[in-house]
Parts: C-alpha cells; structure tokens; sequence
C-alpha cells in the first residue's frame, strides 16, 4: 500500500483534497493512505509517508523539503488542479511517480 | 460540494501561489540572482491577478445582495490574499535592498 502525505500552510485546504483522493481510489480499487498535515506538523509524517506533495502555497519550501526528505519524491501540486480539487488527477499523477 | 466553496479553492490556490512566489523573489534577491528575482514577482503578479478575480467575483456577489457562505475556507483564502500582497512590497522592498548592497560591495572591491 502506498502512503500519499499532503502539505500545506495550516493543513486546511489539502484536508478537502485529501477527501476527494481518497473517493477516487475508492471508485478506481485501489488501497492507498492518504493524509494532510501542516507545515509545523509535517516533518514528524515524512517516515511514514512514500511520497510527499506540497500546495501551491508552499512551493517557495520545495527545495528545503528536496533537501530533508533525500531520495523520498516531493512534488509541488499545480496551481490548476489544486484550486479545482482535482482529486483523481493528483492521486493518479502522484501514483504514477511512485511507479 | 458547492460552487462558493470551488471558488474558495481557486482563491486559495491562486492567492497562495502568488504569496509564494514573491517569497521565491526575495530568496533570489538574496543569491543576487536579480533575473530570477523579477521572474518571480511577474508570476506571483500573474496568479495574483487570478485569484483576484475571483475574490472580485465574490465582492460583486455580495455587493449584489447574494451572501456568500461565510467559512473558514473563506478566511483562510482571505488570509493568503492578504500575505501575497504583504509579500509583494516586502520582496521589492528586499530586492532593492539586496541590489544596493551589491553595488556598495561592487564600488568597495574596484
């Protein structure tokens, strides 16, 4: 099972995306664990997760988190997507670069 | 999910987005890399520009008689609305800062 960690500012909005990720996989078979977090909070998530995305909001930190999270894959989520709440598209795009 | 809370999204993304990139703009202003610096301040502007759109959109609405479900989501988006504009005249504030030094630096080492 793959662990999917959502970071944003104060881990409000991504609680919403977090929901709609986890009706897609629902609806597309697939086991996954999805959660948000805030920013204070999100170091203390990385070991469990497989793969961090960060909101539009926190991509100034993208390299900071590159840094702290070493070969673990962090990705900044599109402005696009996020302001749509686009959940089967970030849960198939975030699966796709877990492989 | 309704519509206003869709358009609280879009603000968020979009205002959160612009707030930052202007702070990208004064890292840059930092590593002295005044390019990348502006780069930054025109694509915060961009998404900036977005995002109040539709916080005009939600004024007019109101303005108009149709109240807007007032949510956290709302004052969060509000919030980041805010903080992008805040960091707009900071990161332009630095960035001139940055580039003074760099010429006083410049002038010193001749």
């Amino acid at each position: 099972m793959k662990n999917i960690l959502l970071v944003c500012l104060s881990g409000m909005s991504t609680s919403l995306l977090v929901q709609k990720m986890e009706k897609a996989a629902e609806k597309n078979d697939i086991t996954v664990r999805i959660w948000a977090v805030s920013e204070a909070e999100a170091h203390n998530n990385f070991a469990e997760a497989d793969i961090v995305l960060l909101g539009p909001q926190l991509k100034f930190k993208y390299k900071e988190y590159k840094k702290m999270l070493g070969e673990k894959p962090v990705e900044v989520i599109s402005i696009a997507d996020y302001g749509r709440m686009q959940g089967e598209k970030v849960l198939k795009w975030a699966l796709s670069i877990l492989g | 999910m309704e519509d206003n809370e869709l358009q609280f999204f879009e603000l968020i993304s979009n205002a959160g987005a612009a707030r930052s990139a202007y702070i990208e703009a004064i890292n840059w202003a930092e590593k002295k890399d005044f390019a990348k610096a502006a780069q930054a301040i025109a694509e915060g502007d961009k998404v900036y520009a977005d995002g109040h759109k539709v916080h005009f959109k939600l004024v007019q609405n109101e303005a108009a008689g149709k109240k807007n479900n007032t949510s956290l989501l709302l004052i969060h988006a509000e919030d980041l609305l805010i903080g992008a504009e805040m960091f707009k005249i900071i990161a332009e504030s630095f960035i001139k800062v940055y580039k003074h030094m760099d010429e006083e630096l410049a002038k010193k080492t001749v």
